[in-house]
């Protein structure tokens, strides 16, 4: 009798309760690229500045004015190409890392970009940074939920716009790094933070400028999807 | 008949309750004996340095992409751990010698440290701090790691250092990282070599 309770309803309790363990523990990979839609997050707004530059004219340049009309001008590129973009971030209004996280998510993007400005003259290309360690559980999915899954293709996006960058800048320096950035953490997509260079080096007054740099990034769009 | 079958389905719940309570049990165990596991290493800054006895101080500074380790000289000699941490934070808003643009945000005030009774050490700096940073991702990243890097180097028995601005915990201090969790299980989940950074494969 007790073997087949065993059998018949314990085992198949334990069977249930690890399945729901492990589907909470490992996030779910069907919400991978649904349809190509891009997420265009520019970087800081509202009293949140980010870097700012006063230019020997006394000019003052602050990162989230140009980074949000860098976004506009790359959202308005990917349109023309025929795919769907819309704007985490669309007016100058302050929201925090998981405002961002969530305001993304909502509408479960295929791509994941937000802007910033580099304190350099180069562009920098970034993607979180995800643990190795696996022995510690905690930190294991505490810090990659949702990015874990989309790790490879998050890279694989960077080394694409790394590219479209050089191609579109040819004298100007594109890094790649890899640091824990917890808002690409928060993104079930690939997801990349992309900083342009600092105003000391660009002229964004330019209105070409933001124009050019949104052209690389939707060619590089166009490129991954192409491969992806 | 209807009593056995009653007795049966009783027998049948407290087996399942039994077995639920085990699997919460061997979890917890598990999760917790883990952290403590990882508690009990020594960090190599602390096998490698204990500040008392000594006024000199490892700082590990964020300068052009990296951190970059300066020894400091303190005086008087520090002699208890409180006052290792009030240094420490202190020589490192002070920023790397001869740099003119540094990326310690300036006139950053040390308001005072607290040990938490877990262990945890809390800096509490001035809104300058936070007010006057100017930098990217990876400058707000190596802030933060300096500090943490640089506490652990001369304060024995941290296991985590959390930053509080005028006395409040905060979201961020530049846009790019959180500050308002653990800096050691914010910053150091790949655990990156001593530059601070994975994989930077710089193009200049």
């Amino acid at each position: 009798m007790w073997r087949r309770i065993l059998k018949n309803k314990i085992f198949p309790a334990f069977v249930v309760c690890a399945a729901v363990l492990a589907l909470w523990a490992q996030p779910s990979l069907s919400a991978v690229s649904s349809g190509g839609i891009v997420a265009v997050d520019a970087g800081h707004g509202g009293y949140d500045d980010g870097i700012v530059y006063n230019s020997r004219s006394g000019v003052q340049i602050k990162e989230k004015d140009v980074s949000l009309k860098i976004s506009q001008a790359v959202i308005s590129a990917l349109r023309a190409k025929g795919m769907g973009a819309f704007a985490v971030r669309p007016v100058d209004r302050y929201m925090d890392i998981s405002q961002r996280a969530r305001g993304a998510q909502a509408k479960s993007p295929g791509l994941f970009l937000s802007i910033h400005l580099s304190s350099t003259g180069a562009f920098n290309v970034y993607v979180t940074s995800i643990p190795q360690d696996q022995g510690d559980l905690r930190r294991f999915y505490l810090y990659s939920k949702r990015q874990r899954p989309y790790i490879e293709k998050s890279r694989a996006f960077a080394l694409t716009l790394e590219q479209s960058i050089k191609q579109a800048f040819p004298n100007v320096n594109v890094s790649y790094t890899e640091i824990p950035l917890p808002l690409l953490n928060e993104i079930g997509a690939p997801a990349v933070l992309l900083e342009c260079p600092s105003p000391a080096y660009f002229n964004y007054k330019d209105t070409a400028v933001p124009g050019l740099i949104a052209q690389a990034v939707a060619n590089a769009v166009m490129d991954f999807n192409a491969k992806n | 008949m209807q009593k056995t079958k009653r007795g049966r389905r009783i027998i049948l719940t407290a087996a399942l309750l039994l077995v639920f309570a085990g699997g919460l049990t061997a979890g917890y165990l598990y999760l917790s004996l883990g952290a403590k596991q990882q508690q009990k290493k020594p960090s190599a800054g602390q096998v490698e340095q204990e500040v008392q006895g000594s006024s000199s101080l490892k700082i590990y500074y964020p300068v052009n992409g990296y951190l970059q380790m300066e020894e400091r000289i303190v005086t008087p000699m520090i002699m208890t751990r409180e006052d290792a941490a009030r240094a420490t934070v202190s020589e490192y808003l002070k920023g790397p010698a001869g740099m003119l643009d540094p990326a310690i945000p300036p006139d950053t005030k040390l308001l005072g440290t607290y040990f938490g009774s877990d262990g945890v050490l809390f800096i509490d700096l001035s809104d300058a701090f936070r007010r006057n940073f100017q930098g990217d991702a990876l400058t707000e990243y190596l802030l933060l790691r300096g500090l943490y890097e640089s506490l652990l180097s001369n304060v024995s028995g941290i296991k985590d250092v959390r930053l509080l601005i005028e006395g409040n915990e905060i979201e961020t201090i530049g846009g790019h990282m959180l500050a308002n969790v653990p800096l050691g299980r914010e910053l150091l989940i790949n655990s990156p070599e001593s530059t601070g950074v994975a994989n930077g494969t710089d193009g200049k």
